[in-house]
């Protein structure tokens, strides 16, 4: 659905963008994830026709965005990282215009916007000026926006940005419904939590480069198969049963703080080793669990920061 | 491009200015001061149909000032504030080209200046043929191709602020460009070709193509030349002997400066990158 090929920016001698590629299937909820900074408005900017490749190119229902961007708009709904609206109109004036442009009748159209408002939870303010919103509303109404074209497509930049736990919330599982109704979503974030509860396959961007892609499970596999991290909480920690423990071999890691121990081994045998040698030493084992590593810390590793 | 696209954002622009300040403003001025110059000249006027045509051509005169503030002011914004308010990557993540932007935010302001205008305008003549008896067919339909030549006159100086609104980064400095350009700059060009001509020598009863050019090159030039339609006469000045040009070389020249600076703007904004 999405084809991004060999994409590269520059800005006065600045790459912003080094030679990305990557592919976008039909009914994917794809995440498109690197720090601030990373190049990742900077690719969907390209992807909408805000800005223009330095060269490489983006195809997107087989057709190239710089020659056919109104054929191809037609069928994607876009919500940007920074939303920005007229704020002398109500929301359903909005809605309404944005209808319009997509040259939709006034029925359907009237219909449509009644629908999508009520599903973002707006259909009382409907007649509130934009000015009067919060920012929650207006995401909310952002996310109402980029559906009035019942889209196959939808790109949505930091959607959950500067929204309140509760508001982000709500943002999350309208995106996950709309996954379920089989629509391919593009979801560029910095919030790995978020990522990994609605996406199903991810890229990952660092300074403009692209550095992984592949579905999230893998991703998280692929850290999780070099070993097994268990975090034992025991009584009467002490010297001995941390030398005892370091005397097994398989220990790739170990910390210790007050009366925990996190380590990381090679396999499920050294955890049973790591449970003797505790008790030989005096110590009790009160709590053993094994920490599954997350999106973040795929992250950080794949990006250096770990 | 999409008539209908051009047509929605027209239309949405318009509903736009009818609630916004600038146009109450400055538009309730103009008002006030052709219907106000209108009423004095026609009350002091001979009463006879002949003075209908050197009136409305003098009010238009007196109110000329508004018909470069008015396209100005309500267009300097057009593209820098929905950049600077970031709606303009929620309008062009439509199906939406960038032409059909600039030619539906044209039309809104363009229409919502006819809305002002020629009603006022009509207004005036009614008020004129109060005092002065009716006038003739000819009279009427000369003053409204005059209309018709302010409005391409206000049409010239919404392309220049449309085009200033592509090119700056913010509205102050847009509405600054704008003011001097087209209000200041291009009316200084035939002052300075004047003073120059002077200096050289040159005689002032021919004017040679230059000269002619220094003078069509601002709009509010073209436009006053353009009054002769209605009346030689204006502001007590026989226009025959300070205009250097026809009144068909004022309209050609007011096709032409709109056609350039459209094609500019359309051009640079279609280049123009959205970050």
């Amino acid at each position: 659905m999405i084809e991004v090929e060999n994409l590269r920016k520059e800005y006065d001698g600045l790459i912003a963008l080094d030679d990305i590629s990557f592919k976008v299937e039909e009914g994917e909820i794809f995440a498109f994830l690197g720090p601030n900074g990373a190049g990742k408005t900077t690719t969907i900017n390209i992807m909408m026709g805000f800005i223009y490749p330095t060269s490489g190119r983006v195809r997107i229902f087989n057709q190239d965005i710089t020659k056919n961007g109104k054929k191809i708009k037609k069928r994607i709904g876009f919500l940007p990282e920074e939303l920005g609206f007229y704020g002398t109109l109500t929301a359903y004036e909005h809605m309404d215009f944005y209808g319009r442009l997509f040259g939709m009748p006034k029925a359907e159209r009237e219909e449509r916007i009644l629908e999508l408002l009520e599903m973002v939870g707006l259909l009382e303010r409907k007649d509130s000026k934009l000015r009067e919103y919060s920012h929650g509303m207006k995401q909310r109404l952002g996310i109402a926006q980029a559906l009035i074209n019942e889209p196959e497509l939808l790109i949505l930049d930091e959607p959950t940005s500067g929204l309140d736990p509760r508001a982000s919330y709500e943002v999350r599982n309208i995106i996950k419904e709309l996954g379920k109704k089989g629509i391919t979503i593009f979801l560029s974030s910095h919030l790995l939590y978020e990522v990994q509860q609605i996406c199903d396959t991810a890229a990952i961007i660092d300074k403009g480069k692209l550095v992984k892609k592949d579905s999230i499970k893998n991703l998280i596999n692929e850290i999780k198969g070099k070993g097994i991290k268990v975090r034992i909480t025991c009584l009467n920690m002490n010297d001995d049963i941390i030398e005892a423990i370091r005397g097994i071999k398989g220990i790739q890691e170990m910390r210790t703080k007050d009366n925990k121990l996190i380590i990381k081994v090679a396999s499920d045998e050294t955890v049973a080793e790591i449970n003797s040698a505790i008790v030989k030493a005096g110590g009790k084992v009160i709590r053993m669990e094994e920490l599954v590593p997350d999106l973040e810390e795929v992250f950080l590793k794949l990006t250096g920061r770990e | 491009m999409d008539f209908s696209i051009i047509l929605t954002i027209a239309r949405k622009e318009f509903y736009e200015y009818l609630k916004t300040k600038r146009l109450l403003i400055i538009g309730g001025l103009y008002v006030a001061g052709f219907l106000l110059s209108v009423s004095i000249m026609s009350y002091y006027s001979s009463h006879s149909p002949n003075d209908f045509r050197p009136i409305i051509a003098n009010a238009h005169s007196i109110t000329s000032i508004f018909y470069i503030l008015l396209p100005i002011v309500l267009s300097y914004d057009l593209i820098v504030r929905e950049r600077s308010r970031k709606s303009i990557y929620l309008l062009l993540s439509k199906p939406v080209n960038r032409e059909e932007v600039i030619f539906g935010k044209f039309l809104g302001v363009l229409s919502i200046i006819c809305c002002v205008i020629i009603p006022i305008a009509t207004i005036g003549h009614l008020i004129t043929m109060a005092f002065c008896g009716p006038a003739g067919t000819e009279s009427i339909a000369r003053a409204y191709a005059y209309l018709g030549v302010i409005i391409l006159g206000t049409a010239c100086y919404i392309s220049l602020s449309i085009l200033f609104s592509i090119i700056t980064k913010s509205t102050a400095t847009s509405i600054i460009s704008s003011l001097i350009v087209g209000w200041f700059g291009l009316n200084m060009i035939y002052p300075i070709y004047l003073i120059f001509s002077l200096l050289a020598g040159n005689p002032l009863n021919t004017t040679p193509w230059y000269g002619k050019l220094a003078y069509a090159i601002s709009p509010s030039n073209d436009m006053d030349a353009a009054g002769r339609i209605l009346s030689e006469q204006m502001m007590g000045r026989q226009m025959g002997s300070v205009i250097p040009i026809t009144v068909s070389q004022a309209i050609l020249a007011l096709v032409i400066f709109f056609l350039i600076t459209f094609a500019i703007s359309t051009f640079i904004f279609r280049k123009k990158e959205l970050v």
